[in-house]
């Protein structure tokens, strides 16, 4: 592994990568501030602008938008009540209270500095586990491979969305609509509808710029702003002492920031958690161990600490799934997966084989992007409060046309650019009618490989179901997929009855 | 609201089950080319549309079996994210950003995306003429020197313009 670190440490300092870092990390942070613009739609839309980059560039200018995308968001969330991303909201309730008493740039260090130890321990993991469950992972055949794509479907369903059975559903179209094109094994044409633009399919980045941004930019369009003009005012403290971190409350909160490492760390492994969730679990957590439990909610350092330490260790780890499976952990990772297959890589146990280099360049990129973002941030944070204010009526239109920009910019194809209108459309109703899209998009992606191991698995046994049962890791697997489904009906069950009785 | 809700929930699994089922009788056996008889299901490339559009009109049965139990129950969902007006407005949205694509392919993209992007600011609410030409050119033009010249993307330029 060291002659791995070190070959990745000599591809990864080159002007090339290190500028793709800074200019992700920046657009991420920019994009992240702007309450409305989410993490996904900065890496959604920066993902065409790849198309000519060599991997390694393109891999570290999404990463640097993820990472700088989800700090960003913490930002507008302590100085504005507007969590910039969905990660954030968490820590709205302490930073807004912090910056109403004149501590708002307190509340940003230490949402920095959390942020960032977070994000550094969570790469360290990725880094230590990837190698061995890639080995792991190598020894799968179809059945195996089947039997995880099933169960990380179903897991992704369940929790990404508020119904179960609508996650499931949306990913079951998104199942469906991947067989779109040639069959991975006749190489026979479906569903085309005659039209030669469909027989490789339907393209992978306008579906996903138009279910994740457009999608976004037309709930936004829609909305008639409610923004008071005194939401603006930041208070700022003259005294010193507000706007620092001392060494004992940094100290303080060190135990708060290592729990919150470890939680966003196992939630990111899994699939279709998600940030947000992760936050709100650290905090609640962190809460329920401190000393000082009343002081969570009415401006708590520790509760900054604790919200934006699980959030930002979901993103390593989120690619650890990825990078030694092939299976993206969220929806960011699942766009990012896309730059994988644009470039020509399949994630996946493999790419430990066959470019170990690269990949360990891209760990240690993810290192230098804790420490980019880190530098970067203490700049911007000065002056993500004034690009927070860019009036929305302007905003999301210049947003739309970079949607179709980006998405006619990969095949110089005006049928992509209908493809992301359709998709932007089909995302809407999806919000709307409260049918999560990372399970559709993770279906779409993984439905090539599952259509393949699948009928592999079946070629192999005659046609008998028993190979999925008889193989110890596809049975673990498909036990595992059991057991979530029914964990999941139990939440939903319980939920529900939680529903009833607040109703009385 | 809730009750509201709850049959709009109705109407979708009712509109999912459907469409799953015109897919499985009609599109399917329609819109894949079979050339031969398969010794094997899962040799069929109708294999897994197939079994995906079955897992979808499963789902969709299952939902409307819940939709109606919750119903009975007179379980209440959460508010939908946008009112009437709104929603008018997104709609106005969709037919511009339909309109413009049939526009960039008869004008070319700086034509069409100047009118789109005014268009669209209007409906944003902005309602200075000089504000919202500004915008547009400087947009536009932006925009299309960026990725011509740093993306090499060479835009439409439209039937009447070629």
């Amino acid at each position: 592994m060291i002659e791995n670190l070190l070959g990745g440490l000599a591809i990864i300092f080159t002007w090339q990568h290190l500028l793709a870092i800074v200019v992700g990390s920046f657009l991420g942070l920019v994009v992240g501030t702007i309450p409305g613009l989410t993490a996904t739609m900065a890496v959604a839309l920066i993902l065409p602008m790849t198309f000519d980059m060599d991997f390694v560039t393109s891999i570290m200018l999404l990463v640097g938008a993820y990472k700088g995308g989800i700090f960003g968001g913490s930002i507008t969330a302590i100085l504005l009540n507007t969590p910039g991303t969905p990660a954030s909201a968490c820590t709205v309730l302490d930073g807004y209270t912090m910056t109403q008493r004149g501590k708002g740039v307190k509340a940003l260090k230490m949402a920095k500095y959390a942020s960032t130890l977070a994000d550094f321990g969570s790469d360290i993991v990725l880094i230590a586990v990837a190698a061995p469950l890639a080995s792991i992972a190598l020894r799968f055949g179809p059945p195996e491979i089947s039997a995880l794509i099933i169960f990380s479907l179903t897991v992704v369903a369940g929790v990404a969305g508020k119904s179960v059975l609508k996650g499931l559903i949306s990913g079951a179209v998104g199942l469906l609509l991947a067989t779109v094109g040639l069959d991975p094994i006749m190489t026979t044409r479906r569903l085309v509808f005659s039209m030669v633009e469909l027989d490789s399919g339907i393209s992978l980045i306008p579906l996903l710029i138009g279910l994740f941004a457009l999608s976004e930019v037309f709930l936004q369009l829609g909305k008639i702003s409610k923004t008071k003009a005194d939401q603006f005012v930041i208070k700022h403290s003259s005294n010193p002492e507000d706007n620092r971190v001392s060494w004992s409350e940094f100290k303080g909160c060190l135990r708060t920031i290592f729990r919150g490492t470890v939680i966003g760390t196992g939630i990111g492994i899994i699939p279709g958690i998600g940030t947000g969730i992760a936050s709100f679990i650290s905090y609640g957590q962190a809460k329920r161990a401190s000393k000082k439990p009343q002081e969570f909610g009415e401006g708590s350092i520790e509760g900054i600490a604790a919200s934006e330490s699980g959030n930002s260790a979901v993103v390593g780890a989120t690619f650890i799934p990825l990078m030694t499976m092939g299976i993206p952990g969220d929806i960011i990772t699942a766009v990012i997966m896309g730059a994988f297959l644009m470039q020509g890589f399949i994630p996946g146990p493999l790419l430990f084989e066959e470019h170990a280099h690269m990949i360990y360049a891209i760990f240690m990129g993810f290192i230098i992007c804790d420490i980019v973002y880190f530098v970067i941030g203490s700049f911007f944070m000065k002056y993500a409060a004034y690009l927070s204010k860019v009036p929305r009526s302007f905003l999301f239109p210049i947003v739309l046309i970079f949607c179709v920009v980006g998405s006619y910019a990969i095949g110089h194809s005006i049928f992509d650019v209908g493809i992301m209108v359709f998709f932007g459309i089909v995302g809407f109703f999806m919000l709307r009618y409260g049918f999560a899209t990372a399970p559709f998009l993770i279906a779409f992606i993984l439905s090539p490989i599952g259509e393949t191991a699948v009928r592999q698995s079946l070629l192999m046994s005659g046609g008998s179901l028993s190979i999925f049962v008889t193989r110890p890791i596809a049975l673990a697997f498909l036990i595992l997929t059991l057991l979530s489904v029914l964990g999941l009906i139990r939440s939903h069950l319980k939920g529900t009855a939680g529903g009833e009785k607040n109703n009385k | 609201m809730g009750m509201k809700l709850r049959n709009k929930d109705i109407v979708t699994s009712v509109c999912i089950i459907i469409g799953a089922l015109a897919v499985q009788f009609f599109i399917l056996p329609n819109f894949i080319e079979m050339e031969e008889s398969y010794d094997l299901a899962s040799l069929s490339p109708a294999f897994f549309p197939k079994l995906a559009t079955w897992i979808v009109a499963a789902l969709g049965v299952l939902l409307l079996c819940f939709t109606l139990l919750q119903l009975k129950k007179g379980n209440i969902q959460e508010k939908g994210q946008l009112n009437h007006r709104e929603l008018r407005r997104v709609y106005v949205a969709f037919a511009f950003v339909v309109g413009y694509i049939f526009l960039m392919k008869l004008m070319g993209f700086l034509v069409a995306t100047i009118f789109f992007l005014g268009a669209l600011f209007f409906l944003q609410g902005i309602r200075q003429p000089i504000k919202i030409a500004t915008a547009s050119l400087i947009v536009t033009f932006g925009v299309y020197f960026l990725f011509l010249y740093v993306m090499q993307v060479h835009f439409p330029k439209g039937l009447f313009f070629e």
